[in-house]
């Protein structure tokens, strides 16, 4: 009975050992592949050098959680075996297995031992097998011992590849303690950082650094703050450049367990020279001292100068040479010091060769360029008379003579041979670059005879070498040689001005390109390049700036050059009212050409090419070109003034030339006459021989009407020649002939005197022309930009085409204005002005499609237009009616003598108004309405000035004009005061003249006049002078022409000498 | 000053004493003011449009439009106008901004029916009128209504200012009977050398010369007045008109033809000229042109720009074929004259508009050829360029 159930209870006890052994040894598999698999993980995760910059702990704390997790798998499988691999846990799984009534087993156990117990045993021991009682139970406990051991070794294969495979990680695992003090790699290090470097030399690194995937290099220049740079290593290294090291550089390598020591590289420097002097001994016979001259750039230094040169290193030196390409001079060194000496006998360049003691060599010393000049002779030239010249009176001649030396004049003197005799005048010696002048006394001399001069100029120094200049004859001229003298004179100042214009050109060109030109600046990165731009910027500055002046003084020189043009034409006969008005308004332009804003342009661009400024230079320079340009334009109305005024005067004295010979040949021959003496016949020679070169000269004036296209005084001109050639002809024919040359001599100067009014009065038509049809094509194109207007406005968009031909057309108009305002100051300021606005209204319109708007404005920017046309067309038709009334072509006569007719009538204001009680603002109603009066004459006055100044080309008339509204203004406040009087008074004075105003001629006020030789004054019988009512005048006074040389006072007592004269009758 | 504030003071002072910079700081018009300073012009729009019913309902207006017509929102600036003008007590101002509007869309029609409902529901504010007649030149019988309306509504102290307006309007619009009628009302009231001037040259061109005489006499016109060149220009005078007229203003462009024949020609007396002119100054183009014309002769010197003139005159009324005989004179028998290129023009563009394109095409050449100056040839070169696109070459 015992043996029954003891054997079912056995075999269910050795099947539980059974299944417990199975599922312990699954417990233990699963925590060791747990083990492993988060070890393989750990490694994986920290490999590829990650271990380095992941957080130290990182591999200790892998270690620690996966043992921690091992443990918890083994203690949780351990709690699972005792829970589920139990005596009744399988009875159970018996039960189930069998299909056993549940608890028949489970109670077997529970009984154990007791008959009840064995009875129950031994009933179930049929259904329950000894071996195996559960063999479901066993097979899963097999295969969850199967599914541990595939884990394990699947665990064992990861650590085991990824131990391969990051080495250095599963290290770190190993030794985790070390990884996180960094003491698992070899330490960082930094190769190739040598201490010291020459300045600016460029540096490379290695920093060694096995076993990581980046470095950090850490770097500052001394002082500054550190700069970290991370780096990639390659094989083990990584290669840094440093740059070029011109300061104390420090430098580590880091990485995140540990760096490098700092290291310092510190920049030395080459040997260099300091101290360089150079003292120049200069030949003894110059008599000039020593002196220390700067070491480099160019010496200009006289050939024998001795140079010493002194100098001092930085180190001590070797050898220190001197040398050109044919010669070496060695130096003297004592340590660090070295001088020598060299003779500057042939100009070169000399260069430095200086080596240190340690053999290095040093930065040579910019080299030495010399220039040696030669001691040249004294230079010596007369400047006035500029050519022989001829002279008219006894008044003495001022000879004015420039010497220069390179060194020290000693003599400058004047030879002045007359015939066989030469006496010496000895003159001041000039100051450096100046002139000395003396006034020669040709009293003794008859017309037609002369001196020659020259000057002569001795150096102090030396040979004392002589310079002679050139000889200049000075005559005492016949009427003929004046006239001829004035001819050339006319000539001389055409060409004058003419190259003046064109070398004003040429300045304002280089001045716009210099202040446009910008691309060189962009181009310079910055610091010196930008500062060598600005020098050279500056340089051409200064350099504009000095041939602007020397045109303005060339300027100065063509005006006194005009008013010996304008005293030659007085002297031979050939001046009239409006040849000198013409002559006049030359001096006038020129004047104006350099006006006081050119000077003060200058100024600035002076003033910021000083503070190298670049940008306010170029405004300054853009403003300069601005005036410029001005000048320009003035200089080329100079040009066509004094080209006109040249051919007036040779027609005039040409005329003169003839008028003289007819008389003369009038005076003797012709049939019936007594035969002719030996010096009739004398007189017939130089007759035909003037008679012959008139007509040659007369053959030059028809070129230059050809030249300038002036067809009008052509045919005359020429028939004049004829005339001139035919009387040459008769007078060097039979000897009866100088009678019969008298009448083509005659002819000859009335057609000389026609050919020269047919040129005015052609030069007038062409004017008058110019502007009518400048009006009409104004009037026609302010029509079509209003018709134009109106289609924009009512939507019609293809106006462009028409318009732009419109643009061209103003365009052509407004050239066709500038030319004839250049010939002539009828044309105004003001209408020249308007035109070109009229124009650039116009363009205006066409730029308004950029940007686009819509077609109101466009419509009206052209209805503006239109009337800006339209009021230059009104402008330009006063000027028409200015042009009919002007007996002159430049109508400078007429603005003169206005201004003169404003003067009388100005007079008469300022007497009524000393009428007027003083301080009338207080006074009675009828005093206050007569300077009501008087204030409206005034206003009359300052218009017709406004309008005077709207003529003049320079609006010079406009500040008398103003002032005369400031006294008109005061007159209408009855402001009558002293005061008022007073301005009344300057007023009259500015106005009476106002000729030398318009003319620019300076000195108004000083009573010193041009003295000249006492000529036959003739009165117009038709001069209007506004002095007396028409019809009163019994005296007519002299008009501006002939008293413009006199001072206001005396002008102001002729003017009323004549009031006075006729007001008595 | 920030420009804000600066914007803010101008508003102020143009629009009086209703928005003082002080408390304007505070209000919303101030604050749209600023947006506008920044070019905010749509939160502008709807700050000003909050306070257009509000107590700176003007200054709310003038900012609303400024903003909307930034935005090219006139149709909803004229709906808010249009709400705001249906009330009685809407400023003048608002009024007139409401025509500006309409005009600024091209609503005619509607303007003037708002600008007459305005006249009749408040007669004596002279800004009605104003806008009234401002809208488009008025019919001769219009204007004499208006002037009537407005002499007998307008306070007189305003009546002397709506009347020189009315008379400048009239006149640049060639009434010179209304003109008239206006300026004697106006001279009765108050006579001054300006309203003489103008009442003389109006009783001229309307026809009577003799009062028009009368009127300078009586007046004592300057003699540099410029009534006093035209009516000696009417008359023939030649010699007083031109240095009358050389004084003229230069804006005048009516004198500028008159000018032009003056200072070619010395003749000093030449009515049939003066009677063309008188034509012309009336509104008689044809009249003008035959008398120009046929005063070419009279004027010796100008004959040239006689025929020209009347050339033009005659083409603005669209007698090509009188203006081609005239253009076909001055060409033929004036041909150095500074008038020959334009009427060389003006003929190959009257053979190119009749479809003789060869012939016009030989008319540009000569042009060209013959006056290589003249400021006429880029527009003759341009037509010869068009016209020889379409000319077919010759066989």
């Amino acid at each position: 009975m015992s043996n029954r159930p003891a054997t079912v209870l056995e075999a269910l006890r050795q099947a539980t050992a059974r299944d417990r052994t199975l599922v312990s040894a699954t417990v233990v598999l699963a925590a060791a592949a747990t083990l492993l698999g988060l070890l393989a993980t750990g490694v994986i995760l920290l490999g590829d050098g990650r271990w380095i910059v992941l957080p130290p702990i990182l591999p200790a704390a892998i270690l620690v959680t996966a043992a921690a997790l091992a443990a918890a798998v083994l203690l949780l499988g351990w709690r699972y075996a005792r829970r589920e691999s139990g005596t009744r846990c399988m009875a159970e799984a018996v039960e189930l297995e069998r299909q056993l009534r549940n608890g028949s087993l489970v109670g077997l156990l529970e009984l154990d031992e007791t008959p009840v117990a064995a009875m129950a045993a031994a009933r179930l021991a049929a259904s329950v097998p000894a071996h195996d009682p559960a063999p479901a139970r066993s097979r899963r406990s097999r295969r969850r011992l199967l599914g541990g051991i595939a884990l394990l070794l699947l665990a064992a294969a990861g650590f085991t590849w990824s131990g391969t495979q990051y080495r250095e990680a599963a290290t770190a695992l190993r030794h985790p303690m070390q990884a996180a003090s960094g003491a698992l790699l070899e330490p960082l290090r930094i190769d190739g950082a040598p201490p010291t470097v020459r300045r600016g030399t460029s540096v490379a690194i290695t920093v060694r650094a096995r076993g990581r995937r980046s470095v950090m290099l850490h770097s500052r220049i001394a002082g500054a703050a550190w700069k970290a740079q991370t780096h990639r290593v390659v094989n083990g290294t990584a290669e840094v450049e440093l740059g070029e090291v011109s300061a104390a550089t420090q430098l580590f390598a880091s990485d995140a367990r540990g760096r490098t020591d700092t290291l310092t590289i510190l920049p030395a420097d080459g040997p260099f020279v300091q101290d360089l002097a150079l003292h120049a001994t200069y030949p003894r016979y110059l008599g000039r001292p020593d002196e220390r001259l700067a070491p480099d750039g160019e010496l200009v230094v006289p050939s024998g100068t001795q140079l010493r040169l002194t100098g001092t290193a930085s180190e001590a030196l070797s050898d220190v040479v001197l040398y050109d390409d044919s010669r070496s001079i060695p130096f003297e060194v004592a340590g660090a010091r070295f001088s020598g000496s060299t003779t500057a006998d042939r100009s070169t360049v000399l260069r430095w060769r200086i080596a240190t003691r340690g053999g290095e060599e040093v930065e040579p010393p910019r080299a030495l360029h010399i220039a040696v000049s030669v001691d040249e002779p004294p230079q010596v030239e007369i400047v006035t008379p500029a050519s022989d010249t001829g002279v008219v009176g006894d008044s003495p001649v001022r000879v004015t003579v420039r010497a220069t030396d390179d060194h020290q004049l000693g003599v400058v003197a004047l030879t002045v041979r007359r015939g066989g005799s030469e006496e010496v005048v000895p003159l001041p010696v000039p100051p450096a670059g100046g002139s000395a002048a003396v006034f020669l006394d040709i009293s003794s001399l008859a017309a037609g005879e002369g001196v020659t001069v020259r000057a002569i100029a001795a150096e102090a120094a030396g040979g004392g070498r002589r310079s002679l200049s050139a000889p200049r004859i000075i005559s005492v001229l016949t009427a003929a040689a004046q006239r001829d003298a004035a001819r050339l004179s006319a000539d001389s100042a055409v060409a004058a001005a003419a190259a003046m214009a064109s070398a004003q050109r040429q300045v304002e060109r280089t001045t716009t390109e210099v202040s446009r030109a910008r691309g060189d600046r962009r181009d310079q990165s910055a610091g010196d390049g930008a500062a060598a731009a600005g020098h050279a910027l500056a340089s051409r500055a200064r350099s504009i700036v000095e041939e602007q002046r020397a045109l303005s003084s060339r300027a100065d020189s063509l005006a006194a050059a005009t008013r010996a043009l304008e005293s030659r034409l007085s002297r031979a006969g050939a001046l009239d009212d409006g040849l000198a008005a013409r002559l006049a308004e030359v001096r006038s332009l020129l004047q104006r050409a350099l006006t006081p804003e050119l000077a003060a342009r200058l100024r600035d661009a002076e003033s910021a090419a000083r503070d190298d400024a670049e940008e306010p230079l170029r405004r300054a320079l853009s403003d300069v070109a601005l005036e410029q340009r001005r000048a320009r334009e003035q200089l080329e109305r100079v040009v066509q003034m004094l080209r006109r005024a040249a051919i007036e005067g040779s027609l005039e004295t040409l005329r003169a030339e003839a008028a003289e010979l007819a008389q003369q040949a009038v005076g003797g021959g012709g049939e019936g006459a007594p035969e002719p003496t030996s010096s009739d016949r004398l007189r017939d020679a130089g007759l035909a021989t003037r008679a012959g070169q008139l007509g040659r000269d007369i053959a030059g004036v028809v070129r230059r009407l050809e030249e300038e296209r002036a067809s009008a005084g052509l045919a005359p001109a020429r028939a004049a020649g004829r005339f001139a050639t035919a009387a040459g002809d008769a007078l060097a024919g039979a000897a009866a002939s100088r009678a019969s040359a008298a009448a083509p001599l005659g002819q000859s100067a009335e057609a000389l005197a026609e050919a020269r009014a047919a040129q005015i009065a052609e030069w007038k038509r062409e004017l008058a022309a110019d502007l009518d049809a400048a009006v009409q094509e104004l009037m026609q194109l302010a029509t079509a930009e209003t018709e134009l207007a109106r289609r924009v406005a009512g939507g019609s968009s293809d106006w462009r085409d028409e318009h732009s031909a419109l643009e061209e057309a103003s365009t052509v108009v407004a050239d066709r204005i500038a030319r004839a305002a250049r010939t002539s100051t009828l044309v105004s300021s003001r209408s020249d002005g308007l035109v070109r606005s009229a124009r650039d209204g116009v363009v205006r319109v066409s730029a308004a499609t950029f940007p686009p708007r819509d077609r109101t404005q466009v419509s009206a920017l052209m209805r503006d237009a239109a009337a800006s046309l339209s009021r230059a067309a009104a402008s330009l038709l006063r000027d028409r009616e200015r042009t009919n009334s002007a007996r002159s072509a430049s109508g400078f006569a007429e603005l003169l003598e206005e201004l003169q007719r404003l003067a009388a009538q100005q007079r008469g204001l300022n007497a009524a108004s000393a009428g007027l009680p003083l301080a009338l603002s207080g006074g009675s109603q009828a005093a206050r309405d007569q300077a009501r009066v008087l204030a409206r004459q005034q206003r009359a006055i300052a218009r017709a000035l406004e309008e005077l100044g709207d003529a003049d080309g320079g609006g010079r008339a406009q500040p008398l004009a103003a002032e005369a509204n400031r006294v008109a203004d005061a007159l209408e406040r009855a402001a009558v005061d002293a005061s008022l009087l007073s301005r009344q008074d300057r007023l009259y004075n500015r106005l009476l003249q106002g000729g030398r105003l318009l003319t620019g001629d300076s000195g108004e006020d000083e009573d010193r006049r041009e003295a000249v030789t006492a000529q036959r004054v003739e009165f117009p019988s038709q001069r209007e002078t506004g002095i007396a009512r028409p019809g009163e005048r019994r005296h007519l006074a002299p008009g501006w022409a002939e008293l413009k040389t006199l001072t206001p006072a005396e002008r102001q007592m002729i003017i009323e000498y004549f009031e006075r004269l006729n007001g008595a009758r | 000053m920030a420009p804000g504030r600066t914007l803010v003071a101008a508003v102020a002072v143009f629009l009086g004493p209703a928005v003082t910079p002080s408390s304007a700081q505070e209000s919303a018009v101030y604050r749209a003011l600023e947006l506008e300073d920044a070019s905010r012009w749509e939160e502008a729009a709807v700050l000003y449009r909050a306070e257009i019913r509000g107590p700176d309902a003007v200054q709310a207006a003038f900012g609303l439009e400024r903003a909307l017509l930034t935005l090219g929102r006139a149709e909803e600036l004229e709906a808010v106008l249009a709400e705001l003008v249906r009330g009685q007590d809407a400023h003048e101002l608002i009024r007139s901004m409401y025509v500006r509007t309409l005009l600024r869309l091209e609503r005619r029609t509607a303007a003037r029916v708002f600008a007459s409902e305005w006249i009749a529901a408040r007669p004596s504010e002279p800004e009605a009128y104003r806008q009234l007649y401002a809208i488009a030149p008025l019919p001769a019988a219009d204007a004499r209504g208006l002037w009537r309306r407005i002499r007998s509504g307008v306070a007189s102290d305003s009546l002397r200012t709506i009347a020189d307006e009315l008379a400048e309007h009239v006149l640049a619009a060639g009434l010179w009977d209304v003109a008239r009628e206006i300026l004697e009302d106006r001279y009765s009231r108050g006579r001054d050398h300006e309203t003489a001037g103008q009442l003389a040259l109006a009783a001229a061109r309307a026809g009577d010369v003799d009062r028009a005489r009368r009127v300078a006499a009586d007046a004592g016109l300057p003699a540099d007045a410029p009534a006093r060149a035209w009516l000696a220009l009417y008359s023939g005078d030649l010699a007083a008109a031109r240095s009358l007229l050389m004084r003229a203003d230069d804006a005048d462009p009516g004198a500028i033809q008159p000018l032009a024949v003056l200072s070619r020609t010395r003749a000093t007396i030449a009515p049939v000229f003066g009677t063309a002119v008188l034509a012309l100054a009336r509104g008689d183009s044809a009249g003008a042109a035959r008398g120009l014309a046929a005063s070419a002769q009279e004027v010796a010197g100008a004959e040239s720009l006689m025929l020209m003139w009347a050339a033009r005159l005659h083409a603005a009324r669209g007698d090509e074929a009188g203006a081609g005989r005239l253009y076909d004179a001055v060409a033929r028998d004036h041909p150095h004259s500074a008038e020959a290129p334009e009427a060389i023009l003006e003929q190959a563009r009257l053979l190119t508009r009749s479809g003789r394109s060869e012939a016009a095409a030989e008319r540009f050449e000569h042009l060209i050829l013959t006056y290589p100056a003249s400021a006429v040839l880029p527009a003759a070169r341009r037509e010869l360029d068009a016209l020889r696109g379409r000319t077919p070459p010759a066989s």
